[in-house]
């Protein structure tokens, strides 16, 4: 019983233990899987899914890391609205219909074009050298009875109070609220149809005189994306 | 609790993977999907470096992170139909019209 209380008494403070290690390669190891599925898959809507798998466990990291209000947001906005937006993509531009075959099982896609990825794999041996050979403090972590998403939130608003230390982030508040603001009014303004029916053709080569709408027939899926 | 440096290499894991997509893919589907995995990587490690100096501004500043995501994907997919209706694909090599 002795043992177990001086265990719990010391956890903020101790080393990773077994466990924590564990749960950390499990999860980094469907991260790391995930998302190397994303860039090699063939088919865009299995990436778009694996995309998924690789979101949610960056969640299941930012919970280990005692980030719960922004594991809560993770999920909300990039499960929840980034990835069905960018189905909606997929749906919206695939309209040809994918070949069968590509759709029957998320397929590989290991060729010769991957060699320009080797510059990308270059800047990971490079940076893993770096972090590597540098020495990190062992992580301080936050009170065990701090409220961290009050603290955020007051951190939000330059207000003093929450437990834990942060910088104020008003000027950033406010601007990112015109950021989306004006995101979103591009967005509605880019992919918005013309009144008459037509489309913006102005980056057409034949200088957009053809744009009577989208060709329903237009085969948008023949090409492969590679 | 686990070492940073363990979180910063999962971090950088998946930043390269994502740069890896965007040099290796064809598909301005899969240059968004691929950005966003970048976007995850700088945000492990901003929680990372968080939890490291026990201070909260990388979380903070990793919700405005998360929110510049989102917008970039609004304004991504604008162009992306847009792409899709003028060249009829959505392959970045084929939108050569502006090149000169």
């Amino acid at each position: 019983m002795e043992i177990f209380k001086g265990l719990l008494a010391e956890r903020p403070v101790m080393a990773a233990t077994a466990y924590e290690l564990l749960a950390f390669g499990l999860f980094a190891a469907v991260t790391l899987g995930s998302s190397l599925g994303v860039v090699l898959v063939r088919e865009v809507w299995h990436a778009v899914l694996l995309l998924g798998v690789a979101l949610l466990s960056v969640a299941v990291h930012f919970v280990m890391l005692q980030a719960e209000f922004l594991a809560a947001m993770q999920v909300l906005v990039y499960v929840g609205g980034v990835l069905i937006l960018i189905s909606f993509a997929v749906m919206l531009v695939s309209r040809g219909g994918a070949p069968a075959e590509a759709l029957a099982s998320p397929s590989l896609k290991l060729g010769s074009h991957l060699v320009r990825g080797l510059g990308a794999v270059a800047l990971f041996g490079v940076l893993a050298l770096a972090v590597l050979r540098s020495a990190f403090a062992a992580p301080a972590g936050f009170p065990a009875d701090a409220s961290i998403t009050a603290s955020i939130g007051y951190a939000l608003f330059n207000l003093a109070g929450g437990g834990v230390p942060s910088e104020g982030f008003l000027a950033a508040f406010e601007i990112i609220d015109v950021v989306l603001v004006a995101a979103l009014v591009a967005a509605v303004m880019l992919a918005r149809r013309e009144v008459g029916g037509s489309v913006r053709g102005g980056l057409r080569p034949d200088g957009g005189s053809a744009t009577s709408g989208p060709d329903p027939s237009a085969d948008l899926d023949g090409r492969d994306d590679q | 609790m686990i070492p940073t440096s363990y979180y910063v290499l999962l971090a950088t894991a998946v930043f390269c993977i994502g740069v890896f997509g965007v040099l290796t893919r064809r598909n301005a589907l899969m240059f968004l999907v691929s950005v966003e995995l970048m976007l995850n990587g700088a945000n492990i490690n901003l929680v990372a470096f968080s939890q490291l100096h026990g201070n909260l501004t990388g979380q903070t500043f990793g919700l405005f992170t998360l929110a510049l995501a989102a917008a970039e994907v609004a304004v991504g997919l604008g162009i992306i139909m847009v792409l899709a209706r003028n060249f009829e694909d959505v392959d970045v090599t084929e939108a050569v019209t502006m090149r000169w």
